[in-house]
């Protein structure tokens, strides 16, 4: 057998083979995956650290075809405590794709579990495996004539189950944009082999497992999210069903000191259902500022190395000089046309008490489209895609034409004009200091109750670059946990630091997350490492 | 010395001003672009099956960039050979999900494209169970073209070999492609580098995504 170098922590290579050959015994020996060929496609693509001697590198793969193969598999990891790193299908890019927090773990690769258990048209929801990814659901959806939307996430490899265990985030509608909100009961393998199932789908023959999110007494689902408690094998979640219309409106807003007076507007639009769903708050007259090569002193810049936030009047001049508007809020209105034409009216109402504010209106979508209206609209923004690395591609030069991957860093903050205005600010001042760009363009992603941003650290070929990246990265953890703006998830590399900042009560919550870890995984086999939680054996190293 | 397979594993992500909107892609609020194929999809199958093993020597398809005169060359050179060619621009989603999909399990895939196009479509081939068998990032400067080529060793014989006989660059690409695809296998590491590219180049990715003998997920 052919196994790589990197092995698990405290197994030698004849352990460890031994263990692998048991679980090809299980899987079948074309199910594990030891060579470094083999082993290079669990790799992070996007690792600021490639190739670098801290890089995470998995000691191999097993791929598991049904629930009775994972229960032995942690039967065999138990025995010889080998840690196990469950990834589903998709990449994860930008947030340490299939590469374990701790490395020389086996990566338990579930894409062979792959199978749509149901999907209910009438009741709208679906049930699948940690395989199905989001191609594969909608290819059911077609196939099937079934009149439901997805809620998906940018490139359509990923996994519904996965995405949503990281708690992903889409953006048809507040109750599906979150993925995690959009479950609805689980299946899961515990360290010991134990099959468990939450909510509804405890009852045998459970009948709304997929539509009653709980079941009776404690409300367990939440610890098998962002963490390492368990390997969700099933999951059921409420999908979107396909609207008569939709209708896309953009509000553009010249002024950037209007920021103070649009933001309490969209709340307002947002609490009393007007606008029904998360969206981006662009800002074209301050991108261009970050195209340009550093070192750039140009103007923005001049107004922003500066110890002070700019004042609003200094902003606006600035703006004006650009010739562009400040803010650009493209909104999605879907469901009855009535009802959307009415919420298009209210915004652009609301919005009327700010002078200067235009309103752009893209033609109504009414659904089902005919054979030949699918032809004739290429802005499809219901079916998954990969689309989102081909936007742009063929437009040559630009400051990202170096790029190579990025890795996010994605804090929430307060919806108000004042922590919009704050966490960009502080946020491009470590990036300005460490000299590290981003690939997005400074939004704002406005959902209900709170604000955040996603930004994308530029990755290069250039491993003194990338090292200025993990350094930014750190800084940007710090200073959001002094501001008290945490990331909604993070990257794998960064987990430790990021749960760092969630220190309440000296780190009571960590301290209770080990707690539960230490009774459900004694000998730590799932997910070392995982959103900062580490079994007992590692614990004290760090 | 270029370590290639550091390199060949990163999309060039290029963004322009419409980069706004692809992130909002990337947390699934953006706006999608797709040029659909006619191509009918097969009746649904339930899940995916084991992979059967691949026929040594067959590409099911040969994919180009039609804008790009590199492209046409390329996938006029394939077609004069029998090869069954399809064109492709910014965006593979349809032509993996229509097409691609169903059958390169059985057999290679080729192509010359934009590096987005080649980067979704290598890490859609690799979580099918294939293995990226060439890898070639050409850049296309206003004087010369370099190149940096990673490839088994028959392939980058074939590359090399078609290139001291006076072939044009997309000419050798096909030999390298032939030899490639009969013994599909992950190249060692090793590569191929003609010097570095020109300011203001613009960059194009031959690739070869081909089963390999051993089952895999």
């Amino acid at each position: 057998m052919n196994i790589a170098t990197k092995l698990p922590p405290g197994l030698d290579h004849a352990t460890f083979e031994r263990a692998i050959k048991k679980m090809a015994a299980i899987v079948g020996s074309q199910w594990v995956f030891t060579s470094a060929d083999d082993i290079d496609l669990y790799r992070d693509p996007y690792s600021p650290r490639r190739g670098q001697p801290d890089e995470s590198i998995p000691s191999g793969a097993v791929a598991p075809d049904n629930i009775e193969e994972v229960r032995a598999i942690m039967r065999i990891a138990n025995e010889y405590r080998i840690p196990i790193y469950p990834v589903s299908t998709g990449r994860n890019l930008g947030y340490g794709g299939a590469a374990p927090v701790l490395s020389g773990s086996l990566v338990l690769d579930l894409k062979r579990m792959n199978r749509i258990i149901e999907v209910n048209e009438d009741l709208a929801y679906a049930i699948v495996e940690p395989g199905v990814s989001y191609f594969d659901l909608y290819r059911h959806l077609q196939d099937n004539g079934i009149k439901l939307w997805i809620d998906f996430p940018g490139p359509g490899w990923g996994s519904p189950l996965g995405n949503a265990l990281d708690r992903g985030v889409g953006g048809y509608r507040f109750e599906t944009a979150s993925h995690w909100n959009q479950h609805c009961g689980l299946e899961v393998v515990l360290a010991n082999g134990e099959l468990v199932r939450t909510g509804m789908g405890a009852m045998p023959n459970a009948k709304i497992w997929a539509s009653f999110k709980y079941g009776l007494g404690p409300d367990v689902d939440g610890l098998f999210s962002q963490s390492n408690f368990g390997i969700v094998t099933k999951m059921g979640f409420r999908m979107t069903r396909q609207p008569q219309a939709l209708m896309s409106g953009i509000v553009t807003i010249p002024r950037h000191s209007d920021l103070h007076k649009a933001v309490p507007i969209f709340r307002q639009l947002i609490d009393h259902d007007i606008i029904r769903g998360p969206f981006a708050l662009l800002s074209p007259g301050v991108e261009d500022a970050y195209q340009i090569d550093y070192p750039d002193n140009g103007p923005f810049w001049k107004l922003m190395d500066q110890p002070e936030q700019p004042s609003d009047e200094e902003y606006d001049a600035y703006i004006m000089a650009t010739g562009k508007p400040a803010w650009v809020a493209p909104l999605r209105f879907m469901g009855i046309e009535e009802v959307v034409q009415a919420q298009w009216a209210t915004v652009k109402k609301w919005f009327g008490a700010i002078d200067g504010v235009s309103f752009q209106e893209m033609p109504m979508t009414r659904f089902p489209l005919s054979e030949e209206q699918r032809e004739a609209i290429p802005m499809k923004e219901w079916e998954p895609s990969l689309g989102a690395f081909a936007m742009g591609t063929r437009a040559q030069g630009g400051w990202l034409t170096a790029s190579t991957g990025h890795i996010f860093f994605s804090p929430m903050h307060p919806l108000t004009s004042h922590d919009i205005l704050k966490a960009r600010f502080v946020f491009n001042g470590v990036l300005r200091k460490h000299k590290v760009k981003t690939v997005d363009a400074n939004l704002a992603l406005i959902a209900n109750g709170f604000s955040g941003m996603v930004m994308g650290l530029r990755l290069t070929e250039d491993k003194v670059e990338n090292a200025r990246v993990r350094a930014a990265y750190l800084d940007l953890v710090k200073v959001g946990a002094t501001l008290g703006y945490a990331e909604y998830r993070t990257h794998a590399m960064f987990m430790d630091e990021v749960v760092s900042g969630f220190s309440f009560n000296n780190h009571a919550l960590l301290r209770l997350a080990e707690t539960l870890k230490d009774a459900i995984d004694p000998n730590g086999i799932i997910s070392a490492g995982r959103y900062g939680i580490w079994p007992k054996y590692l614990r004290k190293n760090r | 010395m270029i370590d290639i397979f550091e390199m060949m594993d990163r999309p060039a992500l290029k963004l322009t001003r419409r980069r706004a909107i692809a992130c909002l892609g990337a947390t699934g609020l953006g706006l999608v672009v797709g040029s659909r194929l006619t191509a009918s999809a097969p009746p649904f199958g339930g899940r995916q099956t084991a992979y059967a093993p691949p026929a040594a020597g067959t590409l099911y398809k040969v994919v180009y960039d039609a804008r790009e005169a590199e492209g046409r060359a390329f996938g006029a050179r394939f077609a004069a050979a029998g090869f069954p060619t399809v064109t492709v621009e910014d965006d593979p989603t349809w032509l993996w999900f229509d097409d691609l999909h169903h059958r390169w399990r059985t057999a290679g895939v080729a192509g010359l494209t934009t590096p987005a196009v080649a980067f979704s479509l290598k890490l859609m081939a690799e979580q099918a169970g294939l293995r990226t068998v060439i890898w070639g990032r050409h850049w296309i400067g206003p004087s010369r073209t370099s190149h940096v080529v990673a490839a088994t060793e028959p392939a980058l014989a074939a590359w090399k070999g078609q290139a001291e006989v006076g072939a044009t660059w997309t000419e050798s690409l096909h030999g390298m492609i032939v030899a490639g695809a009969a013994q599909p296998a992950t190249p060692a590491r090793f590569n191929h580098a003609s010097g570095a590219h020109e300011d203001g180049a613009r960059e194009m990715v031959s690739w070869l995504l081909a089963p390999v003998l051993k089952g895999s997920v």
